[in-house]
């Protein structure tokens, strides 16, 4: 019993008997920071009541003048109660702050504080986010009905409880109402309104104990930290403190959240929906709308936002005046190369008409489209992504022991993967006992991150990254995110913690074989870019644990604090051509990847609760060897499936300079994206695939404006380069390509997939349909490969 | 107003009352011992103006006359009886002539230090007991039920406090019947001040662990105003 509650007795003069014998064991709290902070704050206050009270006894002021020591402003700001302003007080406060900041029992006590206010919302989520009782399947929206039998029966708790209907709630989830969606995403077609939606998902739950919610700085340290540092770098730039690496990677406040990992709601989509947004196909009646206000009403100023003062006459909407030609007509018709025709053909963009007269070309790339007899259609997976806090796989791997050396971090470019954090605590907060209020998602692209392990070093390998988004933070006075590490403070990482949890691996057996630290290592493989350790499954889990285990132990050293909140990041990329299939009824592209990538545990993968599994699942058409056409996505038309997919507008890499033709990239609207299990689709054209490599994804093989101007000797490298590699490609054929990101748990729509590509869209690439269809325009349109520079949209790195 | 209260209003202005807690603040910092003065300045703040409406809690007496006149006890010497002065003459007249008649019980509390006991021997200074920690604690005297309560008068053993001048709790070691005897007969209560061996001393102790001054303040805060806690 502790003192204040016998003495409180005492003076009540309840409940006194027995507590104050010798007997009854009498304790201290452990903790006595928020008496003393009281204790503080009282004491200032009652020194400004008396200071006041100082002011109106005349004979007091003159009697005993008060000596304010060097501080003359101290007793304006008593008398004025800005105790902020007081320097000693500012310092106590302070101190009284950090140490409640350190202290276990003050923890504890704002933690209870916390979730005393957090357990309402959380019931009130758990009973009335409940959907009710549903006769019938969940899949069919007409047997959606409550009927009043079941209700009554809800109503008097008759009802089993064991309903198969109800969705089974883990006790990591939660029920809550979902963000709506938007109606329209683009202004060409209406979008596709879900219509199985549910009224309620399932979320992860959010728990206290997940991180370390009531420690770190706050965001007004950092900001005071950046004043601090603008000030400086106006006044000292020589003492510039930001350049200190370590004050750089540190913690700044962000913590995890449970469900952070989580890109999707944890529902399944119904498969309905889901397809919908696989090749979405717009209502033919939309898409003939659209053609039609696209024909008739479009005028000049819906083309060129010049207004009236267009510089081109009406003709060429109309193309009254002009020649109509297609891309054959632009070989054949143009004249010989080095004629003067071709080149005004090229240059100007006129014709000869004879008599001295020239008419301009109208470039019309559907005019000589063809419909290839044969069209295959492949599938498969062509990357994979898995985010998990814990790891675990099934063969053998590479621990990385030495620091990442190359110039990009591991995940350095934005792959539409999504966190969610929680923002720095206010201070406010801090003094109120809160965790942050904030939470928001920043690409995973923006965190640092490094090398853990590999599992090879060929192209397509899977690699693990670990990413650390406490440090998560800007270059000061710049705007790009510093996501590698500096080899300073990865070698904290490697040393504290990656070679002590490996020095406490308990199998004997390896112990001989693990180096004793970073710098013997070193020392062992000098030269060597890289030194990795091979180590077992089962070593992987200890290696986890031993991991936790040493940064719970360093507890509070900003050394390690750091590095907590981690989480991995698993990539295998560019394995399209190990998992396609072209035998699609046979073949399933996620039986390859598995049978390919027998080191991993699958099914642990796959399920949500041990974090979040992406796959790019790839459709490719490719027209037969012997067609020699090149294929080429309509833009136009495949805006209209995006928007009616309800992606976001996203990037539109044109072929050349012709804005009819191209790829496009989009990511999937927010709410959407929650519901669907969907993040992101690319279409892009197999043509780039001519070019692709290094040469474009580095992009430092091309010509600047200016050697081109000049005629420069890298302008001709390169399209000599380009030249080479169309023609060298001139027999061959090449087909469109159409990814989407998604859970895997889209494999369960495989069969049904498979049905809608082959069923809906092969017949009519077999039978060669040109007659009107009602989808007709939403897929490929086939150019013939008559040796046409055909550059497509670069699928990640912009097009040429 | 009443003269009392303009006396303790004066008193209360007093820059020497709260210049050195200003000047001081660092004390009611982490991991710092408080003196007497913040203590006790506290206490009185929070009593005196429910010095009428409180009649539940105790009458809080300001350490400084308290510790006078433990002082005054230790010269004397615990077997001699003089020095007992009557509420007229006594050092609480000024300031509690018009709550003590009032009172509907006959209850104070009040803080001591702890290390008293070193002052009067020859090792010890006024000086280096105040340069040393101050450890407090808390005493309440019920002269109706004739109880004397003291909370964390023995510090253990531990190390930290080493100004101990017994081995185990006992109110002779801090002149607890001299006190209750003088403390009486200076607030008016002369038939409650006669010596008798029927007063219940209950104590209660604890191992210190250091810097729990903080908790004696807890325990006079919640005596004088139940409402604080």
């Amino acid at each position: 019993m502790y003192a204040i509650d016998i003495m409180s007795r005492l003076i009540k003069g309840t409940g006194t008997e027995g507590v104050l014998d010798a007997t009854t064991p009498i304790s201290f709290p452990t903790c006595l920071h928020p008496e003393r902070k009281q204790l503080l704050h009282r004491t200032m206050l009652e020194i400004h009541k008396s200071l006041v009270i100082y002011g109106m006894i005349p004979e007091l002021t003159e009697e005993q003048p008060i000596d304010t020591g060097n501080n003359p402003f101290l007793l304006d700001n008593v008398r004025a109660k800005k105790f902020g302003s007081v320097p000693s007080f500012r310092v106590v406060s302070r101190q009284l702050e950090e140490a409640m900041l350190r202290c276990d029992q003050c923890g504890t006590e704002r933690r209870g504080v916390v979730e005393k206010a957090l357990r309402p919302i959380a019931d009130i989520l758990m009973v009335t986010g409940r959907p009710k009782r549903i006769a019938g399947g969940r899949g069919d929206p007409s047997r959606m009905v409550i009927s009043n039998e079941d209700e009554e029966l809800v109503e008097t708790g008759e009802m089993d409880s064991e309903d198969e209907d109800l969705p089974m709630l883990k006790p990591t989830e939660f029920l809550a109402k979902p963000q709506p969606i938007p109606r329209t995403q683009r202004a060409s077609v209406p979008v596709y309104n879900l219509v199985d939606a549910a009224s309620e998902v399932r979320m992860r739950k959010f728990d206290l104990k997940h991180d370390d919610y009531d420690t770190g700085p706050t965001a007004e340290d950092t900001l005071a930290i950046h004043r601090e540092l603008i000030v400086c770098f106006d006044n000292q730039p020589e003492d510039f403190k930001w350049i200190s690496m370590m004050l750089r990677f540190r913690d700044h406040g962000y913590r995890v959240l449970p469900g952070s990992l989580d890109q999707f709601y944890l529902d399944e989509p119904s498969p309905r929906d889901q397809l919908a947004h696989l090749f979405p196909t717009p209502p033919s009646h939309d898409v003939n709308e659209w053609r039609k206000r696209a024909s008739e009403e479009l005028a000049l100023e819906d083309i060129i936002s010049l207004g009236n003062q267009s510089p081109l006459p009406e003709s060429c909407i109309t193309g009254s005046d002009m020649v109509q030609w297609g891309l054959k007509d632009m070989i054949n018709s143009s004249g010989p190369e080095g004629s003067v025709s071709s080149m005004m053909a090229y240059v100007t963009g006129r014709v000869d008409m004879g008599s001295e007269e020239s008419s301009y070309i109208r470039l019309d790339m559907m005019k000589d489209r063809v419909w290839p007899q044969a069209v295959e259609i492949s599938m498969d997976i062509d990357s994979v992504i898995w985010l998990a806090t814990r790891l675990k796989v099934a063969g053998v791997f590479n621990l990385h022991t030495s620091p990442y050396r190359k110039e990009r971090p591991p995940i350095s470019i934005a792959n539409h993967v999504y966190v969610e954090l929680l923002w720095p605590r206010t201070d406010e907060d801090v003094a109120g006992g809160r965790i942050s209020g904030g939470a928001k998602q920043v690409p995973l692209s923006n965190l640092p991150n490094t090398h853990f392990a590999t599992f090879g070093r060929v192209e397509g390998a899977p690699n693990i990254a670990v990413v650390f988004p406490r440090m998560k933070h800007r270059y000061p006075l710049r705007s790009y995110w510093e996501t590698k590490l500096p080899q300073e403070v990865e070698l904290l990482w490697l040393r504290n913690v990656v070679y002590g949890a490996l020095h406490r691996l308990e199998d004997n057996g390896i112990k001989p074989y693990v180096g004793l630290s970073y710098e013997d290592t070193k020392w062992r493989h000098v030269g060597a870019q890289e030194t990795t350790q091979v180590l077992a499954h089962e070593h992987l889990e200890q290696l986890q644990d031993h991991i936790d285990a040493i940064l719970e132990e360093n507890h509070g050293d900003p050394s390690y604090d750091c590095f907590r909140s981690y989480f991995f990041v698993l990539e295998i990329r560019g394995i399209k051509v190990a998992t396609s299939s072209d035998d699609l009824e046979s073949k399933d592209p996620w039986d390859s990847l598995v049978r390919n990538y027998p080191a991993f545990d699958w099914e642990y993968m796959e399920d949500t609760e041990n974090g979040e599994l992406l796959i790019d699942l790839g459709f490719g058409f490719h027209p037969s060897k012997e067609a020699h056409v090149v294929g080429f996505w309509n833009v136009e038309m495949l805006h209209l499936g995006y928007g009616f997919g309800g992606y976001n507008q996203g990037i539109t890499h044109s072929v050349c300079t012709i804005p009819s033709l191209g790829g496009i990239q989009a990511e999937m609207s927010k709410a959407r994206r929650l519901r669907i299990h969907v993040a992101y689709r690319q279409s892009y054209n197999l043509a780039y695939e001519a070019i692709r490599g290094k040469l474009t994804r580095e992009r430092n093989g091309f010509f600047s404006a200016e050697s081109a101007y000049h005629l420069k000797d890298d302008y001709r490298t390169t399209i000599e380069g380009i030249t080479g590699a169309f023609t060298r490609s001139i027999n061959r054929s090449y087909g469109v390509r159409d990814e989407y990101r998604c859970r895997a748990s889209i494999r369960r729509l495989f069969p049904v997939l498979i049905l809608k590509v082959c069923g809906l869209l092969l017949p009519r690439f077999h039978n060669s349909l040109m007659t009107l269809d009602r989808h007709e325009d939403t897929w490929p349109s086939w150019t013939p490969s008559c040796g046409y520079p055909a550059i497509s949209g670069s699928p990640s790195r912009g097009g040429v | 107003m009443e003269r009392n209260h303009m006396a303790y209003l004066r008193q209360k202005a007093t820059p020497y009352e709260w210049q050195d807690i200003l000047a001081n603040l660092n004390i009611l910092g982490p991991q710092q011992w408080l003196s007497e003065k913040v203590i006790c300045r506290d206490l009185m703040d929070l009593w005196w103006p429910l010095r009428h409406e409180s009649q539940t809690g105790c009458v809080y007496l300001p350490f400084s006359i308290v510790h006078e006149n433990s002082i005054a006890i230790g010269k004397r010497g615990v077997d001699e009886q003089g020095g007992i002065t009557h509420f007229r003459e006594g050092p609480f007249h000024d300031q509690y002539s018009s709550v003590v008649p009032r009172l509907s019980h006959r209850r104070i509390g009040f803080v001591l230090i702890r290390n008293l006991g070193l002052l009067q021997t020859s090792h010890g200074s006024w000086t280096n007991a105040t340069e040393s920690p101050n450890h407090f604690f808390a005493v309440l005297f019920d002269y109706d039920s004739r109880r004397a309560y003291s909370f964390g008068a023995f510090g253990g053993q531990s190390t930290i406090v080493r100004c101990q001048v017994a081995t185990e709790s006992d109110w002779g070691s801090w002149y607890g019947p001299e006190l209750w005897r003088c403390l009486a007969c200076q607030l008016g209560w002369e038939e409650a001040s006669q010596p008798s061996d029927d007063i219940n001393v209950i104590t209660k102790d604890w191992e210190q662990v250091g810097f729990h001054a903080i908790c004696t303040f807890c325990v006079l805060t919640a005596s004088v105003n139940p409402e604080w806690l």
